[in-house]
């Protein structure tokens, strides 16, 4: 029924403005899915689960600046008088928040000899003996800690003994899976590993270490110190509101900072992944609306310019199907070589961005379904223009000019 | 001429209203957003003493063990020992030179009343201020006794002096840093260098820190670094004197110097002292070595600007390299639709050149209108990042470069991509148009 | 003058190669109006095309007012084509984007005349073919008759020396083609040489010579009328 090879004879005429499209489709195809990999990376990073509830935990920082407060005291009479509070779940003075984009992290071995130790980085998270009920840790093996192995961390006084760690450290440092009840090293610091977690990222939300995380049952006697409250559902703006007030009360020998969700200092700490993938689909959406308009215009282009030519092949005895199927073929032939060329060149883009920017393989689904997409923006910014090529009425032959 | 071309632009535009529109909308996506994305690249790929850049330098030395890796593309840790920081202090006395870090305080005046504000500190030598171009409102840097003996003279910025006195000359009165009280020596301007090159520590957009106090003082006075701490040694650090005689890497180090003379110089003054070193077995690699960056180098070395950023430079450009093939797609079925008209203006005496200039004053017209349009889409562009994200208010606002690049990319890239349909029609053979079907 | 000698033209194609016109003399006298016919195809419009510098020859000699047109750039051909050549199509030609008055002005731009020298250029050739009341019409609203006498209008504005019309009647009807022949004479009359191709035998006789082309050849009638050799004389002086 459809003869691709007139059609294609035709377009041959035309040689320029078809290496255009084609030229148009190719890019758009390369561009689109590497960006849509790029965003999907992106937001996977950003949906991660983060194994705490960052909306209920409200954290700050403080600064003691009179060096006559006891501040490993202070920081218990803090905790005492904030759980005290009805909306208040539980609460801790600790040296870091997660997902906040700064902290501590130190070394780990798996045992104390340098020679042929398992080593990692991590996280690490010193609190009271509470801090798995802060941040509403399960313990999948073990225990949590007890009140007992608390230590105040005065200049002098002895190094926490009992670590909790996640399963991604456990794995790292024991790959036979018997971390719990094993020693980890620091320098030359045991900790005995009573308690296993599922997950709980660390601070740096784009580091390699952010599921390796230790949590000590240690109060730092710092100037410069955190605090981290767990609240009832929908109460942290009370406790953001109210919790300077609170505290200056006790002790005013201090400054207190502003307070945030962990949920808000996660959106600051992935504002540059948001940038960026809010750009690109920016850029996704107005590309595709312009490579749409872009094809439709010259299509109608086309018809304008061929009316007389359909007018006589209708005259000639075509139906309005051939003449619509003409153009839907024609654009689709030239989709394909377009698409062809796309491929190769979206790959070539993903090995530069692989090279230069350490991005990752691009998986060819993501071609694929950009493939399809294309072919449907294609197909309609097609329809309407031939729809209206295969209305022109076969008179129009038999007129003039 | 030119006035005639103009004309006969506009109307050639305003005929094919439908074409025109979409052009200089996908002209304007196009430069919108390749705008966009170059404003936040050349603001944080921005060099803010570009005038001393070359005379500016960091100072690092390979300090670490022999198995330490480093994040650096180099290996060589961007910040330096107490120790070596103040050895290096003491040496070469003609040339101006420095080490620093940043501390904080909470900062009160002698008013019991007044609630304490916590503050950033920059604990550094007096040469600091001449070095980066310091201005100061009132008073000056510390003098060079203070450099030497420990002394509580503080050097304050103008936005603290508003917050603690509310503005004036203050220098000569005294505030509380933490619990010591601190002379204030001088009150700088406004100082807020983006990036701050000087220190890249915590985030290369960080604002500048509104105290300066005397380095000396660390010696006597246990300040607690702000910024990073890295260590490589298996070494415990109990209290502050054994993190000062630690190899705990935490203050960075800068040098200006002017001429090619002082550069020789200074590095030569540093491979002594890395030999010497490791003669003491200090420095235990084989390629321990000094090593000096110049301002723009440093940047450049830190990835201050960030691989997303040329990323998204590189995307938004192919995206304006679509727009403008879609463009000369869409120009070059006009132009040809056209074309019986280009032939009737040829017989009446117009040359091929005349035609080509025509056809390229639509072009450029055609560019200009999508380059002011796209102007604006870049103006709404980067006003939601400001509003959006925080941090990005210096970022998202245009500079003067900006405001012209955007038009004259604009109309360079859709003249040039005018050149081959305008091209097209001006050497088709004007007799092919005028027969009669 | 415009004297060609010898003129082959040659259209190359992929497929084959055309002969358009095959040695072809002619010598066209100042203030003749010459009627050219021939059958379809036969190099009619070729001719018109060398003759008004639209195209290229491929061998030979084209002498326009003494000046041997070979190897002349486009630039001086254009402007050339520009002071000396008027045209006139079968299909009218008329740019739509434009009015009669910036139909008729476009030569003159090219021209680089003054805008006061164009203004008062435009009304006279307007008034000549009696349509300077409609100067702010676009050519959609007029008759083909009309058309054609702004075509007319705008071939002649720059006051050139030759008028070239490649079938000026072909489109209008017989009342229509009257009164632009009668146009075209009235033109002469004023010292414009005319060179047309028509297909009307009977418009034709009312040349002061006719010529044919068959087959890209030239087959000369001339006769003279009345009148033709006061024209010469007046050119000559
Ligand atoms: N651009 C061209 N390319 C190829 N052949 C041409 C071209 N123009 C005219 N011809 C050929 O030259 C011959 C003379 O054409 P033309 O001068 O238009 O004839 P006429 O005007 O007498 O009908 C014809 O055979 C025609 O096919
Ligand atoms: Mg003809």
């Amino acid at each position: 029924m459809l003869h691709i090879s007139p059609i294609f004879n035709a377009m041959m005429r035309n040689k320029s403005s078809v290496v255009l499209i084609i030229m148009q489709i190719a890019l758009t195809l390369a561009i689109v899915s590497n960006a849509a990999f790029i965003i999907k990376e992106r937001i996977d990073d950003m949906q991660r689960d983060s194994g705490i509830p960052e909306t209920e935990i409200v954290g700050f920082s403080m600064y003691f600046y009179d060096e006559d407060v006891d501040i490993t005291k202070q920081l218990q009479v803090d905790q005492q008088k904030i759980m005290e509070l009805p909306y208040v779940v539980e609460a801790t003075g600790i040296n870091q928040l997660p997902l906040s984009g700064s902290g501590d992290s130190w070394g780990f071995r798996n045992q104390l000899e340098m020679e042929g130790a398992l080593t990692s980085g991590a996280g690490v998270f010193a609190g009271n003996s509470n801090i798995t009920q802060v941040f509403d840790q399960q313990i999948t093996k073990g225990r949590s800690f007890r009140p007992d192995e608390l230590v105040l961390r005065n200049s002098g006084a002895d190094a926490p003994k009992v670590a909790i760690i996640t399963q991604a450290l456990a794995d790292e440092l024991f790959p036979d899976g018997d971390a719990l009840g094993k020693y980890i090293y620091s320098i030359d610091l045991p900790f005995q590993v009573v308690g296993i977690m599922d997950k709980m990222q660390g601070p740096w939300v784009h580091s390699s270490l952010v599921e390796k995380t230790v949590l000590l049952p240690v109060l730092y006697n710092q100037q410069f110190i955190r605090f981290a409250i767990r609240v009832e559902p929908g109460e942290a703006d009370t406790m953001i509101k109210n919790v300077q007030d609170i505290l200056l009360k006790l002790e005013n020998r201090r400054v207190i900072n502003t307070a945030s969700t962990i949920a808000e200092m996660k959106a600051t700490s992935y504002q540059r992944d948001k940038l960026m993938t809010n750009m690109l689909m920016v850029i996704i959406a107005v590309l595709i609306f312009i490579t749409a308009l872009g094809i439709a215009g010259m299509t109608i282009f086309n018809v304008n310019r061929r009316q007389k030519q359909i007018g006589t092949r209708r005259a000639l005895g075509a139906s309005r199907a051939d003449i619509q199927g003409y153009f839907m073929t024609e654009s689709a032939m030239i989709a394909g070589l377009g698409i062809v060329l796309g491929i190769i060149l979206a790959l070539v883009l993903n090995n530069y961005l692989m090279t230069y920017f350490s991005s990752e393989a691009l998986s060819f689904n993501y071609i694929a379904a950009t493939l399809v997409g294309i072919i449907l923006v294609i197909e309609v910014a097609v329809f309407l223009p031939a729809l209206k090529a295969s209305k022109i009425s076969p008179a129009i032959a038999t007129r003039s000019v | 001429m030119f006035s005639y071309y103009i004309q006969l632009a506009i109307k050639s535009l305003k005929s094919t209203i439908g074409t025109t529109l979409l052009m200089v909308l996908a002209i304007a996506c196009g430069i919108g957003i390749s705008m966009t994305a170059l404003t936040l690249n050349h603001m944080t790929g921005n060099n803010p003493i570009s005038e001393k850049s070359d005379q500016l330098f960091a100072v690092q030395l390979q300090s670490t063990g022999s198995s330490s890796t480093w994040s650096t593309t180099d290996n060589v840790p961007e910040q330096l020992t107490y120790q070596d920081a103040t050895n290096l202090m003491r040496a070469l006395p003609e040339l101006k030179h420095t080490p620093m870090y940043k501390t904080g305080f909470s900062v009160r005046t002698l008013d019991p009343e007044f609630a304490p504000v916590l503050r950033s500190s920059r604990v550094t030598t007096r040469h600091f201020f001449s070095m980066f171009d310091v201005n100061f409102l009132y008073g000056g840097p510390w003098s060079k006794t203070v450099d030497e003996n420990p002394t509580f003279q503080v050097v304050i910025s103008e936005e603290l002096n508003d917050k603690l006195f509310g503005g004036g000359d203050n220098t000569g009165k005294e505030i509380f840093l933490n619990a010591t009280t601190y002379q204030i020596v001088g009150i700088t301007e406004s100082w807020q260098p983006k990036p701050k090159f000087y220190d890249v520590n915590n985030g290369a957009f960080q604002s500048s820190e509104q105290l300066f106090i005397p380095f000396v003082l660390s010696s006597v006075y246990e300040l607690q670094s702000w910024g990073n701490n890295n260590g490589w040694k298996e070494e415990r650090v109990n209290n502050y004197q054994e993190k000062l005689a630690s190899e705990i890497l935490w203050t960075q180090y800068w040098a200006e110097l002017p001429t090619k003379k002082d550069q020789d110089k200074f590095s030569q003054f540093l491979s002594g002292y890395v030999s010497q070193q490791q003669k003491l077995a200090r420095f235990e690699r084989d390629d321990a070595k000094g090593i000096i960056r110049n301002v723009q180098q440093w940047l450049d070395y830190n990835d201050v600007v960030g691989d997303d950023s040329y990323v998204l430079v590189a995307v938004s450009f192919m995206f304006l390299v679509v727009c403008l093939v879609n463009s000369i797609g869409l120009l070059l079925a006009k132009f040809l639709r056209n074309a019986p008209h280009v032939g009737v203006r040829r017989a009446l005496g117009a040359s091929r050149g005349q035609v080509f200039a025509q056809h390229l004053v639509e072009v450029g017209m055609l560019g200009l209108l999508g380059g002011l349009l796209g102007l604006a889409f870049a103006y709404f562009g980067l006003s939601l990042l400001k509003n959006n994200f925080d941090g990005f208010d210096f970022v998202a606002s245009m500079d003067i470069t900006m405001f012209l690049a955007a038009p004259i990319i604009a109309v360079s890239a859709t003249v040039l991509a005018g050149i081959y349909p305008a091209w097209r029609v001006c050497t088709t053979l004007p007799s092919i148009y005028l027969k009669t079907q | 003058m415009l004297v060609m000698s010898d003129i082959n033209k040659v259209y190359q194609t992929e497929l084959v190669q055309t002969h358009a016109l095959r040695d072809f003399n002619l010598t066209v006298k100042e203030g003749e109006f010459i009627a050219v016919t021939g059958p379809s195809g036969s190099g009619k419009t070729t001719f018109l095309n060398i003759a008004g510098l639209l195209e290229n020859i491929s061998s030979g000699d084209y002498q326009l007012d003494g000046q041997s047109i070979v190897g002349l750039s486009d630039k001086e051909l254009s402007r050339l084509r520009n002071e000396k050549i008027g045209f006139i199509f079968q299909g009218f030609n008329l740019i739509p984007d434009l009015n009669l008055f910036e139909n008729v002005d476009v030569p003159l731009r090219y021209r680089g005349f003054n805008s006061k020298e164009r203004k008062q250029k435009i009304e006279h050739a307007l008034e000549l073919v009696g349509l300077a009341s409609r100067m702010k019409h676009l050519p959609s609203q007029l008759s083909g008759g009309q058309q054609q006498r702004v075509a007319i209008a705008r071939a002649l504005a720059g006051e050139p020396k030759f008028l070239l019309a490649d079938e000026p009647t072909g489109n209008l009807d017989s009342l229509m083609a009257k009164q632009v022949m009668e146009l075209l004479e009235k033109i002469n009359k004023q010292g414009t040489t005319i060179v047309m191709v028509t297909h009307d035998a009977e418009l034709a006789r009312r040349a002061e010579r006719n010529i044919q082309i068959v087959d890209g050849q030239l087959c000369d009638f001339t006769m003279y009328q009345g009148g033709a050799t006061a024209n010469e004389q007046e050119a000559i002086a």
